[in-house]
């Protein structure tokens, strides 16, 4: 009884630790396929125009999708309140190439109200990734984080 | 009623030709003032003209900034001068010194900064802008290499730097309403290429470069000046620096076709690659250094003796010792429609030096190289300059093994190319003169990269290094 134990147990052991062999595997795989702007997966700007730069092994293709939605719903949407699939309309959609410094890039256009971006890696097991990114009209808003020279530290 | 007609076209007439009277005697004056001015632009050269911003990088947001070579079409340095003055004479005045850290952070809201060709003193800046009894912030900030203006809300300020030491300073009633203005009515045109900071390929933050760039610049060919001289023209360039009539001065034609021109201890020589030397030894010792009198023994010479003046610009200043005697080695650059130019001939150390010492002139070496000003040739390729990071992208090879000589290193590290994006110090637009050609000699656009100290020039179009130094 107690060598069945003792099997069962090194079988268990063993499994979890090919489980987590493969899982390391995959994160240094996936770390090389990386975002680097935006840095957030959802966030509000004034700007229409926005880089999108990251990391992959050199010669990967990378798709960038942009999506919009117009205001012709009427619905009002923000970051608390999203499009559903159905609203969103293709804005662009680019395939640009890991160069040899293993960096991409492209500058993109975006338009007032709610934007999708979706960068997808040519790559097996590598996720694509989404952003949402809510434009608004700089002469709404006044978000000015920064302060003049009384909020500047000592 | 045709009395009353008669009556009002003489009124008419009587009140035209008043008006037509105002127009010619009140605006007349100032029409020749400003044509003197404009004599005054072209032949004379200040201190003002000297100590200008090299680039502008303004900030729209914390992703938008554009850089401008020429502020002609925006005048912010121009309209930025008189906050500035006031800046450096108020007397009540507050300052904080900040980290690099927020300085930085600053960078993503409405603002400009003015970056300077090389660490200039705060001093002779105060001069240049007419200041005589400037404030603290000198003293506490000797060496300036960028200004920058706050524009965002709250109350605007400047900082003041020099490499990661960054002052800011706020004066009370500070209005630069004109200038945040100038900015908005920028930004809403979004007629300017959009640059983005390399802190997203991890370099340094305040490195900023296009990804697209919808434009070519101009085809600008020069020509060497001293090869188009007549024999007529030589003579008059001799009398003008030796100050004698030519049948006073001595002559002696060298082997390789140079010709040297003697009066007392004054020597003019015409070389035969083109350079114009001038020697004038030091007739007293000279035991102490002033920058502001050899700065302006500078400008006074180059304004009675240089044939080009415009876009001419300090890009650094030494200081020297000869025979007992201290004062100043300055050398000029040029730029072209706003563009600096890199110069090609190695035999040739600038555009143009100067050593000086207070009052005196002891060397002058000038290399002239003038636009021909072509008209733009309708048929060229329109194809357009290649973004600085594609160029970079193209020599990565080049980079790493750069890296791997400069760091002295064995084997190439797993994070070369981290280390090689935080090596790189600057990036800007220049033009490179080949220095092949005495005539019709086409500049190059290139991406112009400052890498651990060394500057890499490579081609703006195919990414091909032309240049190091």
């Amino acid at each position: 009884m107690r060598k069945k134990l003792v099997v069962a147990f090194l079988l268990v052991f063993a499994i979890f630790c090919i489980g987590t062999f493969n899982d390391t595997a995959y994160a240094s795989d996936a770390n090389k396929y990386q975002v680097l702007s935006p840095s957030k997966s959802s966030f509000s700007i004034t700007d229409k125009v926005y880089l999108i730069n990251g990391k992959a092994p050199t010669g990967t293709d990378v798709t960038i999708e942009v999506y919009g939605t117009t205001d012709l719903t009427k619905k009002n949407f923000n970051l608390n309140h999203l499009p559903s699939k159905d609203d969103y309309i293709s804005l662009s959609s680019e395939t640009v190439t890991s160069g040899n410094m293993g960096f991409f890039q492209k500058q993109i256009n975006l338009i007032l109200g709610i934007n999708k971006v979706v960068v997808s890696f040519d790559a097996e097991g590598v996720a694509d990734q989404e952003f949402i990114i809510y434009v608004y009209n700089k002469s709404i808003i006044n978000n000015d984080r920064f302060g003049g020279f009384s909020k500047l530290k000592k | 009623m045709k009395e009353r007609l008669k009556t009002f076209l003489l009124i008419s007439l009587v009140s035209i030709s008043i008006i037509l009277t105002k127009n010619l005697w009140l605006q007349a004056p100032e029409q020749l003032f400003t044509f003197a001015d404009k004599e005054r632009e072209l032949n004379s050269y200040v201190l003002a003209d000297m100590i200008a911003p090299s680039k502008y990088l303004l900030n729209f947001s914390e992703i938008n900034h554009t850089i401008l070579y020429d502020d002609m079409k925006y005048g912010i340095w121009d309209k930025s001068k008189s906050s500035l003055i006031e800046a450096l004479t108020a007397k009540e005045f507050e300052l904080k010194e900040i980290s690099n850290e927020e300085f930085i952070n600053y960078h993503n809201v409405k603002s400009a900064v003015f970056y300077f060709a090389d660490d200039t003193n705060s001093y002779i800046l105060t001069r240049a802008l007419d200041i005589k009894d400037p404030n603290d912030i000198v003293d506490r900030m000797p060496y300036m290499d960028s200004i920058y203006i706050y524009l965002g809300d709250g109350n605007s300020f400047f900082i003041f730097s020099n490499d990661d030491k960054h002052l800011a300073a706020h004066y009370p009633k500070m209005d630069i309403s004109s200038l945040k203005e100038e900015l908005d009515i920028i930004d809403e045109s979004q007629e300017y290429t959009y640059y983005h900071s390399m802190k997203w390929y991890g370099a340094k933050p305040n490195i900023y470069i296009p990804l697209e760039i919808e434009y070519s610049l101009p085809e600008i060919y020069v020509a060497n000046d001293l090869y188009s001289m007549n024999e007529s023209e030589k003579k008059q360039l001799v009398e003008k620096f030796l100050g004698k009539d030519i049948g006073y001065i001595r002559q002696i034609v060298e082997g390789n076709g140079s010709t040297i021109y003697v009066y007392n201890q004054k020597y003019l020589k015409l070389n035969s690659n083109g350079l114009i030397e001038y020697f004038h030894a030091l007739e007293n010792r000279v035991t102490e250094r002033n920058l502001f009198l050899s700065l302006s023994t500078a400008a006074d010479f180059l304004s009675s003796n240089a044939e080009i003046l415009k876009g001419m610009y300090l890009a650094d200043v030494q200081e020297i010792e000869q025979d007992g005697s201290v004062g100043y080695k300055l050398s000029y650059r040029f730029r072209v429609r706003g563009i600096p130019i890199l110069l090609g001939n190695r035999e040739v150390e600038e555009y143009v030096t100067i050593e000086v010492f207070n009052d005196h002139i002891r060397s002058y070496k000038y290399y002239p190289r003038k636009d021909m000003n072509k008209l733009p040739n309708r048929n060229i390729d329109k194809s357009k300059i290649l973004p600085a990071f594609d160029v970079i992208d193209k020599n990565a090879g080049f980079f790493k093994e750069l890296y791997i000589d400069t760091f002295n290193i064995d084997n190439m590290p797993e994070n070369i190319v981290d280390g090689v994006l935080a090596s790189i110090e600057d990036i800007t637009l220049a033009y490179y003169d080949p220095c092949l050609m005495e005539y019709n000699e086409k500049l190059i656009p290139v991406w112009a990269i400052r890498f651990k100290g060394k500057t890499y020039a490579f081609d703006a179009y195919n990414g091909i290094l032309v240049y190091e130094r």
